[in-house]
């Protein structure tokens, strides 16, 4: 396993937008968790400072000020905060609710697995942004409720993802032979089909981070996110269109780092899919 | 006989990652009209490549190919523009017959639509595009032409026994059995009405019993209607079925050319020699080749065969061996004697 | 009878185009029975108690009681859905709490708006998309790929309603080449109405001005919503064209000297597009999503503006209605990718 890591390290560094992305994500987490320390106005969050609103980027505002007079720049980076738990909390949930849903309704038989399976298809019948608004306009605007409504809505990816991964392993020869040994199914599960699964399960995971970081993006857009004075970027870039065109950096700047972060998870993913996984390979080259 | 293709000293060299790979090594050959000639070598010998060569159709930026003359009735292929042989020879003048099958022929159209369209651009009736004509998407299909040559592709399937040609029209190529797509791709080959067809191995994924009966449908087809064929396989005895003259490559080098009467009568080349003794036989002695093809990333000098000969000489190790002999040509410093023919 | 009864079973058994689709509604039915209940369980048990969040903060407890009585709010949960599915198959969504109209005329007076959106989008996304995906693929690496590459990258990583601020922006509000919102500007009357879509209207009736007017207004919700969906179908004809590029067969066109340009556009793309195909159904809840968002940036009066307004106004009517009808077009949507798909690989049928 641990040869098997660096193999798999090695090949990443060799992929020039892989490697980007990886960067790109790593500075996400760092901005969240240095926020205090990178801002140059830590009190930009709550504090109000009329006379210096709508200031454009420059000298003491990296990036302006907002409606309020609060430094953009500043709340960019405790929005990391949000962005980052948000995504990662809620792919978190899914990954929890639907990877173990998909392993029971790939490995057993009758009724559980296609009831199992039928909720998925229920839950994929409706766009997920739409689902998500549905779920988060009944629970009303909050941190959580935005979470629920995202992990609510991804968990079936997961479910149907492994299910099919499951299926194809568990078709395979040495299932067979070790089940013929007298093994316990729970104890196939663990060793065999889950670090089978494991690769296509881990590219998801990266590629899903940045979709639910635009979804939670468009929630906040809409008014169904974390209430202000929350730095939400989704939410910052709704409170900039009355500003516009003059206040075009209040804009700018939040969906600057939406897009560079999604892109990030998204070059990172790709990559990872190469190396892990492929089958299904982006680029699909020839094989020679 | 009159020579219609004449090929001398070709090379040809992939650049892959690993390296030059050198699969063909100054090969020559000809083939008169109508003659049946075997191109014969185990896989791996440059006959895929070399029918490829002919045809044109080697990956461009990959490959690099040299000649000192390739010449077919009387025109220097060497010379013209690849879209000119695209449009004028291949399909037309030299046909193909494919190795598989099962792969060659698009899997989402149906038999018709994939004839007709071979016969909208290369059939007899056809006139050669012109360059830079109209996209060939937009060109319309006469309607009196395509009537024409809707009867003769039928008149063809039939001539390849395929039952009912009608229906066989309609139908996509996954609900025809091998031997009957290896029909329609000889009908293929043969409907431009060629001088030269080039099959490479056209048996070799199918049944035995289905070899035979597409092997003789194919040596009465292309006899009675004159047509010469370049026949690669790695199977000697399908050679001497169907070929008029067999011509054996090793390791990307020509080793020895011949009638076929006379080659099987008595090989000249040390390796021909022990390849027909590695045939099964009825008395079950067969003896295989001690050592292995040589890698084409770095062949060995002179003769390619010389390390797994026992015959091998100094020469042999550094220099590759002249062409002897006039009807029955060998390329080797030591070979076997024949009757008639003088060893040099 | 029993004869019937068989050629029926074995029609719904067979491998017909019509059977198939048969069997794809039947089989959708249960989802949608699925959706309702879900959407219904989401609007109805969530919340602790709807009755006081249609009335609003400001009702007396009397009010709100009377609209749960009203609302059937105070019957048990099952009967109440049960009710739902009763009326929804009489196309009777419930009334809009804030429009006071059926839920089902609001939408359907919206419908046409998001079709002729959409519509658009998805004829510029398979347009430009599959062309360029294709090229992309033969000039591999080449500058015009990088370029693809690039540009696919961000398509997917841009957040749609971003890119409609930034759209207008550069072309609306600072330049005013193109509208900033609305299907027609308020003193222009639409054409009359047959398709409901105001450029095929405008056509129809011979207004070359007004469709002149309506295509300028359609242009950057369209470019908005078409991108994300673009960098899909380029990125999956690309790989399906590099996937076809060394296929036997087309070795086989090749060395018949079929035309190339044949070659690519007839026998490979063909080959390609059997997997992009089946992104297009996922490509087309994207696009359904995404107008949502839109719709709302670009003031466009579809069913997505509608949703959004209703989500404001917290009219659960609206938005469980919304909902389903997103989910039936969604599903319909499935159906037809899957007879498409039949179509172009009918070795997929059986």
């Amino acid at each position: 396993m641990g040869s098997e890591t660096a193999l798999v390290l090695r090949k990443l560094a060799e992929d020039r937008l892989a490697l980007i992305g990886l960067l790109i994500v790593l500075a996400l987490i760092a901005c969240a968790i240095l926020a205090p320390w990178l801002a140059t106005h830590p009190e930009a969050v709550t504090e109000i400072n009329p006379a210096h609103r709508l200031r454009p980027p420059g000298g003491e505002y990296l990036m302006g000020t907002d409606r309020l007079g609060a430094d953009i720049y500043s709340r960019l980076l405790f929005g990391a905060r949000i962005t980052l738990v948000i995504s990662v909390v809620a792919v978190g949930v899914a990954v929890v609710v639907g990877v173990p849903l998909g392993l029971v309704a790939g490995i057993t038989d009758g009724f559980v697995s296609s009831a199992i399976m039928r909720l998925a298809d229920i839950f994929l019948a409706v766009p997920q942004i739409v689902l998500a608004i549905a779920i988060a306009q009944t629970l009303g605007p909050s941190l959580p409720n935005v979470i629920l409504a995202l992990s609510a809505t991804f968990w079936p990816w997961f479910t149907r993802l492994v299910y099919a991964e499951t299926r194809a392993v568990r078709n395979e020869t040495f299932i067979e032979a070790t089940l013929a040994l007298g093994a316990s199914p729970s104890r196939v599960v663990w060793l065999h089909i889950l670090p089978n699964i494991i690769s296509p399960i881990i590219v998801r995971i990266t590629l899903g981070l940045g979709f639910t970081i635009l979804t939670a993006a468009a929630l906040g857009f809409l008014g169904l996110g974390a209430p202000p004075p929350t730095p939400e970027w989704g939410r910052t870039i709704a409170e900039s269109r009355e500003f516009l065109p003059d206040a075009w950096w209040y804009a700018a700047a939040p969906g600057l780092a939406i897009f560079l972060v999604v892109i990030g998870f998204n070059m990172l993913g790709d990559g990872l899919r190469d190396v892990l996984d492929p089958r299904t390979r982006r680029t699909g080259r020839p094989r020679d | 006989m009159t020579e219609l293709l004449a090929v001398r000293d070709l090379v040809v060299n992939y650049h892959t990652q690993r390296g030059v790979v050198r699969a063909l090594d100054g090969v020559s050959l000809s083939i008169g009209k109508g003659e049946v000639v075997g191109l014969v070598g185990e896989s791996g010998c440059g006959k895929s490549t070399l029918a490829r060569a002919i045809l044109g159709v080697l990956p461009a930026p990959a490959s690099e190919v040299k000649a000192a003359s390739l010449s077919f009735g009387g025109e220097n292929l060497l010379a013209l523009a690849s879209a000119d042989i695209a449009r004028r020879i291949r399909g037309r003048r030299i046909t193909f017959i494919p190795q598989d099958p099962y792969g060659s022929l698009n899997p989402l159209f149906t038999i018709g639509q994939q004839m007709l369209d071979l016969m909208q651009w290369k059939s007899p009736l056809a006139i050669p595009a012109r360059r830079g004509a109209w996209p060939a998407l937009l060109t319309r299909y006469p309607a009196a032409r395509r009537a024409r040559d809707r009867a003769a592709i039928l008149e063809m399937l039939e001539a390849v026994q395929i039952p009912n040609p009608e229906q066989a029209l309609a139908k996509l190529p996954h609900e025809l059995s091998g031997g009957q797509r290896q029909r329609i791709v000889i009908a293929m080959a043969l409907l431009p009405q060629p001088e030269l067809i080039i099959a490479d191995e056209p048996t070799t994924a199918l049944d035995v019993t289905i070899q035979a009966q597409i092997l003789r449908l194919l040596h009465r087809e292309v006899k009675r209607r004159q047509v010469s064929v370049l026949f690669t396989t790695h199977d000697l005895g399908t050679a001497w079925e169907i070929c008029d003259r067999i011509l054996v490559m090793y390791a990307g080098q020509e080793v020895e050319a011949a009638p076929t009467a006379a080659f099987f009568a008595a090989p000249r080349h040390p390796y021909t020699a022990r390849l027909l003794q590695s045939l099964p036989r009825a008395d079950g002695v067969a003896q295989d080749i001690p050592g292995e093809i040589p890698s084409l990333l770095s062949p060995p000098p002179g003769c390619r065969f010389h390390p797994r000969c026992a015959e091998a000489s100094a020469d042999c190790r550094t220099k590759r061996p002249p062409v002897t002999g006039s009807a029955h040509v060998v390329r080797c410093y030591h070979p076997l004697d024949a009757p008639g023919e003088a060893a040099a | 009878m029993a004869k019937a009864l068989r050629r029926a079973a074995a029609f719904w058994n067979g491998t017909g185009v019509w059977a198939f689709v048969l069997r794809r509604l039947a089989w959708s039915l249960g989802t949608i029975v699925g959706v309702v209940a879900v959407t219904f369980m989401v609007s109805h048990v969530i919340p602790a108690d709807p009755a006081a969040l249609v009335a609003g903060e400001r009702a007396t407890r009397e009010q709100i009681e009377a609209l749960r009585h009203q609302l059937g709010f105070d019957r048990p949960l099952i009967t109440q859905l049960f009710d739902y599915y009763v009326r929804l198959v009489q196309g009777d969504l419930g009334k809009s709490l804030f429009t006071s109209r059926p839920v089902s005329a609001d939408l359907l007076s919206r419908l046409p708006a998001t079709i002729e959106l959409a519509l658009a989008a998805m004829i510029v996304t398979v347009r430009l998309g599959v062309p360029v995906g294709v090229l992309a693929a033969l000039r591999r690496n080449s500058w015009f790929d990088q370029i693809v590459r690039i540009v696919t990258v961000s398509g997917l990583a841009i957040a749609s309603f971003w890119l409609a601020i930034i759209l207008q922006l550069t072309f609306a509000m600072d330049v005013g080449w193109l509208p900033l919102g609305g299907r027609l500007p308020a003193d222009v009357t639409p054409p009359p109405s047959v398709t409901g879509l105001y450029t095929v209207d405008a056509l129809l009736a011979g207004q070359p001005g007004t469709f002149v007017t309506a295509i300028l207004h359609l242009a950057l919700p369209t470019v908005t919503l078409a991108f994300p969906a673009m960098a899909t179908i380029v990125r999956f004809t690309r790989a399906g064209m590099l996937d076809t590029l060394n296929k036997p067969f087309v070795q086989y066109e090749r060395a018949m000297g079929l035309p190339e340009s044949l070659i690519v556009w007839k026998y490979m793309l063909r080959n390609a597009l059997t997997s992009t195909v089946t992104q297009i159904g996922l490509v087309s809840g994207v696009l359904l999503g995404g107008a949502v968002v839109i719709e709302a940036v670009f003031d466009w009066p579809g069913l997505g503006y509608y949703a959004v307004n209703s989500i404001v106004m917290s009219d659960y009517n609206a938005v469980l209605g919304f909902t389903v009808w997103v989910a039936i077009i969604y599903i319909a949507i499935n159906i037809a990718v899957d007879v498409v798909h039949r179509l172009i690989d009918p070795r997929s049928a059986g």
